[in-house]
Formats: structure tokens, C-alpha cells, sequence
């Protein structure tokens, strides 16, 4: 049915020869005029990037690079880090895995960043992993739930946020001891990884004697709850594991409260813990809901620094969950930066990364890493809502 | 190309005007072999982009099948090559090729409605499939659920700082061009165009609208497969969200927005629609709503797209070839 | 599956249903009338939830006051859509047509994104309480109750309004035969205004229900869309009694197969429902052998 007309023969071969013959020059060409590397350090500057969400479905993100801005500038206003001023840029990709990569693209290889510096949202964090795994430039605490961050130790990423699995351990230990629930139920959300957490958190129910009597898996677009919580009504467990994303977790909650029914406690993990899920369940998570929380909150006395370096930088900003981690994030950079003195390279950074231990920003809990071990947070508070508030019931809690 | 009747080229000369046009175009192409490595990942993407835009315009531009369901054509070219190469330790372009007759296999699956559908409802039905494999592929384990597949990096892909995959891409792209324009300006051209606009006089005609419905869908999901492959091995990652039915809109767009007369309208829509993104960068949301009245616009005003509006002005500019 | 949670799927397929039944309506007055398979349905009805929650409520109105403001305002957004976007250019083809109302959608979206997207999801104010009742074991949360209420209400008033008064006349007398209605004296032009104008308003109510059961986010409606299109092609495109029925079909055979095997069903029993009605009663479920118009 092909036009016989249409065969290679009746095109020009001089158009075909001219069109190849080009390409393949110019790429010879090309090739051998291709540019060296850069660092990212200049004489009083150190550039650093990082994508992240500050629009589309979870702008929350935002306030993440917020935290680190801040922190940033009230560190450059002191006169830097050994005489350079760090250069923070964050580019936005609207939780999309396709805009995500293409960033971290542009920040290597058109902005020549130091280090890919912070992050937020599982997916995105996930592409954005994917290209720099296979590069020497630093990726470091991005506030991204992901193992395979650190699940194999990866030689240029670091991570500062413990796994869900590490949290969801500890969190159910802390509550367990305070509350003896007899019977729990799990939600989880249906996002990678999930598969291990259900297991780490049905091992520890086993070991402490807690009869699992509900089970779900929750899809990420779904935001009807109503017959999963018509489901876990039925069964009235003690204590409910939730694993959702803040406003996920507030959808529960509040039909939890629709539907007339509640457990002794619920827990989770650090999305529990961040002003999102406060915002947006309002009164319904009050005397419930007790997680683990990377970073004290905003309003303990303790968390000054980050608060007055966030007012500091933009009044407008609220602090939150996510601006104290990225506070936290800036910190320990800055830290290492320091100790790396004034010549900085990559591989310096990262040797002092490894040597970090007991770190004590002041607001967290001690963060140490090694050649092995490139999860340092190795504490976390337990927070309770009361109130309205979150409202910090102890001591970090160390993780396994 | 460009308002050059196809019949001057069989004597096997090319007028001044198409060898400066083939200039220009060469020109566009080679340049970002010179340019940084982010300029070449975007050009790179462009060209993939249009490599998909160019397959959809075949049943959309010829054959008035509205197609929504190019994303999955797409997510097949992606995630078929991507197990071929994972669990079958396929070399890339078998690989490919595999997940091309898969998707070819989707394309002819759609096409089986289409007789008894009105325009409208084939639409819907595209969108609900797009839908469906979106879905499909963030359920189950083997397609890596909803973070997706990480693909080992291929030397070729990195080859040269990238020049090498820019340059695999470019020249299917031209490819498809040249296959597509032998389509267009041929019998299967001819065919699908007659059964768009009088399906019962076609038929009477001797047409097999079934079967060349089919072949519509089919070519675009050869296209759609290739751009969906090349896709996931630009990133060496196949996220699910890259495949969702919004892709199909943007190809859509594409199309549109570039026009659909001519063959190389769908590229210069890809272009627009990558460049977008990237021209506002640091004001994202701005960029999407300019986007949406650039498109609106076309479709309202400019139905011939950009291609119109070029071929307009150099027809005003008294270039027209008596 | 126990009792209680077939009873709690019924209920809450029954309100989905008819929530996708009353957008459905929506779409099949417009696509009746004017012959535009309008896609940018749900993302009005988005943009009629952010209008009110951002608008309209720090005003400082009423709640009740607020809701019907905002039907109304939405209302007149319809009628400047129709202008700007449908109106010129109309001897374009309707998939032309279709393709303006998904611009229109993408630029509703990004429209939102760019203003309320930030801080999102927001808790919407709901008119009925957070309280619930219940019959013996089946629990009916006033949410739902109302929501329910509410749209068939709406989808009373609607009923009433377009078999019983003059403009409804006139718009069935378009929607039958454009160019007869034309001659016989009906102001076309007029007519098609008002057909955007009560479609738009009944897609404000439909993003008013919803928002305070979900929260109000940039991806409020979309879910919806494909819903509301399949109930109005269960109905045959032409038919409200039909666009009613095949929403509540699909709200309920979605809210039992989500009870009965798991919510990963959701999306493919909409497609295959969508599938099935397209292939083997292409004119809608409920299509009279009189009137066997193809979609």
C-alpha cells in the first residue's frame, strides 16, 4: 500500500548525503570542543540547588527550601561559611518526575552546582535519585521518605529523615509502653516501599504482644475514606499505624470524627507531626494522634534559632515541621562545610559527612554518619496532639 | 516540505527555496551539539516529543480520529522495553522494537470500537484507556508499582556528553518525518482522508474502513512506542506520572498548536511545548497559564496552528511558489 | 462483607452516584443544546469551590448566602466562557469545539494552582454539620444526607425548570432540532447563553458538595470528570433521566466492587462499564427505538 513514489529513491540524495554528512561533523566538531567540569566553589561563593515541589499537589514542600533559605542567609549574614556566602537555588517541579530530572539536570549541568542540597516529595525524590546516583555530586537531606536512599549506602547521598520503617518501630514502642493498646490496625498508603513497612510494623506488633485485627492499603488518589474507616470501625482496634501523607492522614481523621468513632491513639510517622496535618484536621486529632517528629516544633523555646532566622528572612513565612527540617538540613551542611575548611571539594565534603558524630544542632536529635552509614538522624521526639497543639512528651526517643 | 508540492522533487532537483529551507533546518538540528549538556537533554526531548507528535497527527490530522490514548501507547513503548531489557536481558533495540509490536497490538485493540463509535465517544474511549494503563502500571509489582523502574544507564546514552542520543533521536525524528509525509502524500493518505470525510462514500469505494481505522491507530502507536522507549531511556527512569493521561493532552497540544496540514507542524508544537516549561522556569505557574491561552487561542481562533500562522506570513511576504 | 458495609458502600455509592449524575446533567444540557462535549465541566465546578472559599466567604456572608452567591456568580462565568470561547468561530466542528473546553480546563487548573495552590488542601465549610444518624447499623452522616438532599433538589429544580417554563422550552426545542427552533421563533443565540449559564451553576453546586467531603485542592473535580461523562453516555448523551440513572448505576457498581474486592478495581469497572454500554447500546442504556441517535 506504500506509494511507490514515496521510496528513498525519489527524495534527493544529495538532501539525505547533505543532511548526514553534517550531523556527523558537527558531532566530531563537537565533541572535541565539549567543556571540563566545574565545582560549584568559587572565591566567595559556594553554589548549591535542589528541585522541589513549591507548587502543584504538595506546595507544602515549599517550605522546606524556606527553612534552609533561612538559615542560610543568617549564616551568609555572619560572613559565611570560611569566607564564602552560600548561594541556595531551588528550582520548582510541581511534583513532576519528568520537571524534577530535568532540574536536576540543569542545576549539574548548566548551573554547576556543589551539591544537590535538600529536597521534598517521595516521587520527585525518587527521580532525582536516579540521576545522581550515577554522578559524584553530593545529594543531601532531602526530606524524602524513600529507603532506597540509603538501602544500598549510596557514597554521595546522605539522608537526615529515618526511615519509615526506623520511625514507625519506635513510635510504636514509645506508644505501646504509654498506652498498652491490646488490638492495633494498620492503613497504609500505597506508595513504594510500603510492602516493608507493613512487615517492620507487623514484626513489632507480634513481639509486643498486639493482635493485628485490621489491615489496609489506602491509594494515594483516593480521598474517600469512608469505607475504609466503616471497615476499621467494625473491627475498633486500640491503636491505629497510620501511614498517609498529612492531608491523607487529616481525611481519616475527620471522617473519623464523622463517622463517631475513634481509637485510643493513633501513630505514624513524621507526616503526623507536621503543621499540615494539624492545619487541616483541626480539633479532630486532638488527645489521639502521638508520632514521631524529626525536629522539635516551632513553638518549643529551643527551636529559636530557625524561627528568628525564618522571620528574618521573610515575615510572611510560617514555621512549620518542614522549616525546621530544612533548618536542620542547613545546619549540618554548614557544619561539615565548615570542617572541610577553606578549600572545598566534593570529596572532602564527603569525607567530613562520614566523620560526623553526635552532631547537636540544639532542635533535633544527634546525627552521626560513617562510610556505612548515611542515615544519621538517630533520634526522634514523641509528639503529641493536645489541644490544637503539638505538644513534645519527652526525650528523643533513639531508633533501632 | 514546507508549501512545495511533493511532485517537484521526483525529478530529482530541489528548488532554491527548499535548500534553504533544508539549511535552516539543518542548522536547527546541529545546534545542540554545540550547546551545554541541559540545552542538549532539553533538544533531546524535543525531538522525542515530536517524534510522538508526529505519529499523533496521523489519525488525528488525516483520518479525524481524535486520539486521546497516545500516553498509553507511550507508557507501553516505555515500560514494555524496559522489562524486555530487565528481565530478558533484550539489548535496547530489540528491546524497542518488542515493545513497538506490543503497542502496535494496543493500537489495533482500540481501533476494534471504532466502527461503532461516533468521533465523541472514541475520544472517551481513548481517555478512559489512557486512564487505564496509568492505573494498571502503579498496581502491580512487576512494573514497579507507583515509584516505577530504574533502568541501568546505557553507554550510548551518555556517549559524548549526550551528543550521541541527541543525534539517535534527531535522526528518527527525521525518519518518522519522512515516513510520515510519504503517508500523508500517498494512498494511505488518500484513504484515510476519504474515510474522515465520507465514511459510506469510501466504502462504496472499496475502502476497508475497519482495516484502515486500524492502520491509523496502529502507526501512531508505533510513534507513540518509539517516543515512549526513547523517553524512558533519556532518564534511565520509567515513573508512571511521566506516562499519566496528561501526556496525552500535551501531545494533543502539540499537534494542535504546531498544525496539522503540514507534516512538520507537530514538531514545531513539541518545541513550543517543551520550550514553555523551561522559558518559565522560575515562574512556573505563570508559564502553564500562558500555555492553556496559547491553546485555547489556537484551537479557537488558530485552528491551522503555528504552522498556519508561518505558512500565512511567508505567504504574505509574497514567497508563494506560482 | 458484612451487612454494614454493603450498607455503608450502597450509601456512599448512591451519593457518588448521584453527585456524577448531577454534573452529568450538566454536560448533557450542553451537549444537547449547543452540540460541545464540555470537558472543562469539572474544573468549573473546582473553580466554583475556590471562589467561594476565597471570594466570596471573606466577605463575611452567611454561609447559605455565600453558596448561592457563588452558584450564581459561576453562573455568569458560564455565560463569559460561552462568549469568548464557544461562541466565535462556530461554524468550527464540534471535536473543535471540545477542544477549546479542554484549554478552557488546563487554564481553570493552572489558574487555580497559581493562586490557591500553595497552602492547599483547605478544610471547606460544610452546611450540614459534622454529625450523623443512625438507622440501627447503617450510619448516615449528615454530609451525606445533605449532599444527597441538595442535589436532587437541584436536580428537581432543574427538572421543573426545563419542562415547564418558557426558556426550558426553548432549549428543548433547540436541543431537538437547532435550525426548526430557529425558524419557529426561538432566539438561538439566547438560548445557548442560558443553557451555559444553569449549566455552570449546577457544576458550582456539584463542587460545593463535594468540596467539604474532600478537601478543597487543585484536583478537586477530577476524579469526576470521566465519571459524569460515562453516566451521560449510559444515558445516550440526550437523555436526563438517563444521565440520572447511569450515575447512580456507576456510583453504586463502583462502591460495591470497591467493598466487595479492592479499591484497585475502581478505575477499570468505570472503563469497562464505559466500555461495555459504548459497544453494546451505543445510544445509552435507556434510548426509546424512536430516537436512536449514535453519540
Amino acid at each position: 500500500m506504500i506509494d511507490p513514489h514515496c521510496s528513498k529513491n525519489s527524495l534527493p540524495r544529495l538532501r539525505r548525503r547533505a543532511g548526514a554528512g553534517a550531523l556527523v561533523a558537527s558531532m566530531a566538531l563537537a565533541w572535541a570542543g565539549a567543556a571540563v567540569a566545574e565545582d560549584g566553589v568559587s572565591a566567595n561563593e559556594i553554589h548549591i540547588g535542589t528541585s522541589l515541589a513549591v507548587t502543584g499537589p504538595i506546595a507544602v514542600c515549599a517550605s522546606v527550601g524556606d527553612g534552609a533559605s533561612a538559615y542560610f542567609k543568617h549564616v551568609n549574614d555572619a560572613g559565611g561559611v570560611n569566607g564564602r556566602k552560600i548561594k541556595f537555588t531551588v528550582l520548582d517541579d510541581a511534583y513532576s518526575t519528568q520537571r524534577a530530572i530535568g532540574n536536576v539536570r540543569r542545576l549539574m549541568s548548566q548551573d554547576k552546582v556543589f551539591a544537590i542540597f535538600s529536597g521534598c516529595g517521595t516521587a520527585t525524590g525518587a527521580a532525582v535519585l536516579s540521576v545522581v546516583e550515577k554522578e559524584s555530586i553530593p545529594y543531601l537531606f532531602p526530606q524524602v521518605g524513600l529507603d532506597a536512599l540509603v538501602q544500598p549506602v549510596k557514597k554521595n547521598v546522605y539522608s537526615i529523615l529515618p526511615l519509615y520503617g526506623q520511625q514507625l518501630a519506635a513510635a510504636i514502642d514509645y506508644v505501646a509502653k504509654s498506652q498498652q493498646p491490646k488490638t492495633a490496625a494498620i492503613s497504609m498508603i500505597n506508595i513504594a516501599g510500603n510492602e516493608v513497612w507493613t512487615a517492620v510494623i507487623k514484626d513489632k506488633l507480634k513481639a509486643l504482644n498486639i493482635q493485628l485485627v485490621d489491615e489496609q492499603l489506602i491509594e494515594v488518589t483516593s480521598p474517600e475514606k469512608a469505607p475504609f474507616v466503616t471497615q476499621m470501625k467494625g473491627k475498633n482496634p486500640d491503636m491505629v499505624v497510620m501511614v498517609d501523607s498529612a492531608p491523607g492522614a487529616a481525611r481519616y481523621v475527620i471522617e473519623m470524627q464523622r463517622q463517631g468513632w475513634k481509637p485510643k491513639v493513633i501513630t505514624g510517622i513524621n507526616t503526623l507531626t507536621d503543621e499540615s496535618f494539624l492545619r487541616a484536621a483541626g480539633n479532630a486529632a486532638d488527645n489521639l494522634v502521638v508520632a514521631p517528629a524529626a525536629t522539635l516544633p516551632p513553638t518549643d523555646p529551643k527551636a529559636k534559632e530557625c524561627v528568628d532566622a525564618l522571620a528574618a528572612y521573610d515575615k510572611a513565612l510560617q514555621p512549620s515541621g518542614f522549616t525546621m527540617f530544612g533548618c536542620l538540613g542547613a545546619k549540618m551542611f554548614v557544619d561539615a562545610l565548615r570542617r572541610v575548611g577553606p578549600e572545598p571539594t566534593r570529596a572532602a565534603l564527603l569525607a567530613q559527612l562520614d566523620k560526623t558524630s553526635g552532631f547537636d544542632s540544639g532542635f533535633s536529635g544527634p546525627i552521626s554518619f560513617g562510610p556505612s552509614v548515611h542515615q544519621g538522624l538517630t533520634a526522634m521526639y514523641p509528639i503529641a496532639v493536645q489541644g490544637g497543639q503539638f505538644k513534645v512528651m519527652g526525650a528523643p526517643v533513639p531508633l533501632q | 516540505m514546507g508549501d512545495v508540492p511533493f511532485g517537484s522533487q521526483e525529478a530529482g532537483h530541489t528548488s532554491p527555496r527548499s535548500r534553504v529551507l533544508l539549511t535552516v533546518l539543518v542548522l536547527v538540528l546541529v545546534a545542540p551539539l554545540f550547546a551545554t549538556g541541559y540545552m542538549r537533554y532539553v533538544a533531546t526531548l524535543w525531538m522525542i516529543y515530536a517524534i510522538a507528535a508526529v505519529g499523533l497527527q496521523i489519525p488525528i490530522g488525516l483520518a479525524a480520529i481524535y486520539s486521546f490514548g497516545h500516553s498509553a501507547f507511550m507508557l507501553v513503548g516505555a515500560y514494555a522495553m524496559a522489562l524486555a531489557i530487565m528481565l530478558g536481558g533484550w539489548p535496547v533495540p530489540i528491546a524497542m522494537l518488542a515493545a513497538l509490536v506490543l503497542a502496535a497490538l494496543v493500537g489495533a485493540l482500540l481501533a476494534l470500537p471504532s466502527l461503532r463509535l461516533s468521533g465523541f465517544a472514541l475520544a472517551i474511549v481513548t481517555m478512559g484507556a489512557s486512564s487505564l494503563f496509568f492505573q494498571s502500571v502503579k498496581v502491580f509489582k512487576l512494573t514497579g508499582g507507583p515509584q516505577g523502574l530504574f533502568l541501568p544507564e546505557f553507554a550510548f546514552v551518555k556517549a559524548m556528553d549526550g551528543r550521541a542520543f541527541y543525534a539517535i533521536c534527531a535522526g528518527l525524528m527525521m525518519l518518522g518525518l519522512m515516513v510520515s509525509h510519504c503517508v500523508e502524500s500517498g494512498r494511505i493518505g488518500r484513504v484515510l482522508r476519504a474515510s474522515a470525510a465520507n465514511p459510506l462514500m469510501a466504502q462504496s469505494f472499496g475502502v476497508h474502513l475497519m482495516r484502515v481505522r486500524t492502520l491509523a491507530f496502529v502507526i501512531s502507536a508505533v510513534y507513540g512506542s518509539i517516543a515512549g522507549s526513547l523517553l524512558g531511556l533519556s532518564t534511565s527512569y520509567i515513573a508512571p506520572e511521566a506516562y499519566a493521561p496528561d501526556l496525552s493532552i500535551q501531545v494533543f497540544a502539540a499537534v494542535m498548536i504546531g498544525g496539522m496540514a503540514r507534516a512538520w507542524g507537530p514538531v514545531l508544537g513539541a518545541l513550543f511545548i517543551v520550550l514553555i516549561p523551561e522559558l518559565t522556569q522560575s515562574v512556573q505557574n505563570l508559564g502553564a497559564i500562558v500555555y492553556a491561552l496559547i491553546f485555547i487561542a489556537v484551537s479557537t481562533v488558530y485552528p491551522g496552528g503555528l504552522q498556519q500562522m508561518i505558512s500565512g506570513l511567508r505567504a504574505r511576504l509574497g514567497k508563494r511558489v506560482p | 462483607m458484612t451487612l454494614d458495609i454493603l450498607m455503608a458502600a450502597l450509601v456512599s455509592g448512591i451519593v457518588n452516584g448521584g453527585l456524577y449524575a448531577l454534573l452529568g446533567i450538566a454536560i448533557v444540557l450542553i451537549f444537547s443544546t449547543t452540540g460541545v462535549a464540555n470537558f472543562a465541566q469539572g474544573e468549573l465546578a473546582t473553580f466554583g469551590a475556590f471562589a467561594m472559599f476565597m471570594i466570596v466567604l471573606p466577605v463575611g456572608l452567611s454561609l447559605v448566602v455565600a453558596w448561592m452567591s457563588t452558584v450564581v456568580l459561576l453562573g455568569i462565568l458560564g455565560a463569559v466562557v460561552y462568549f469568548i470561547v464557544i461562541r466565535p468561530r462556530p461554524e468550527a466542528d464540534h471535536l473543535n469545539l471540545a477542544v477549546r473546553t479542554l484549554g478552557l480546563s488546563g487554564l481553570l487548573h493552572s489558574i487555580d494552582v497559581l493562586k490557591w495552590g500553595p497552602n492547599e488542601p483547605y478544610r471547606f465549610p460544610s452546611l450540614f454539620g459534622s454529625g450523623s444518624l443512625s438507622f440501627g447499623t447503617v450510619v448516615l452522616s449528615h454530609d451525606q444526607l445533605g449532599t444527597l438532599a441538595v442535589a436532587v433538589a437541584m436536580a428537581v429544580l432543574f427538572f421543573a425548570f426545563f419542562n415547564h417554563t418558557r426558556p426550558g422550552l426553548a432549549m428543548r426545542a433547540v436541543a431537538m432540532n437547532r435550525e426548526v427552533a430557529a425558524l419557529q421563533g426561538v432566539d438561538v443565540q439566547r438560548t445557548n447563553v442560558m443553557v451555559w449559564v444553569v449549566a455552570t451553576a449546577i457544576s458550582a453546586t456539584v463542587g460545593l458538595l463535594v468540596a467539604p467531603i474532600s478537601f478543597l485542592d487543585t484536583g478537586l473535580m477530577q476524579p469526576y470528570l470521566l465519571k459524569a461523562f460515562t453516566a451521560a453516555i449510559i444515558g445516550g448523551m440526550y437523555s436526563f433521566p438517563g444521565v440520572v440513572a447511569g450515575g447512580l448505576i456507576l456510583g453504586i457498581a463502583e462502591a460495591l466492587a470497591t467493598a466487595a474486592a479492592s479499591i484497585h478495581v475502581r478505575e477499570p469497572l468505570a472503563f469497562a462499564v464505559l466500555l461495555l454500554v459504548l459497544l453494546l447500546r451505543p445510544a445509552g442504556l435507556f434510548a426509546s427505538s424512536r430516537l436512536q441517535r449514535r453519540v
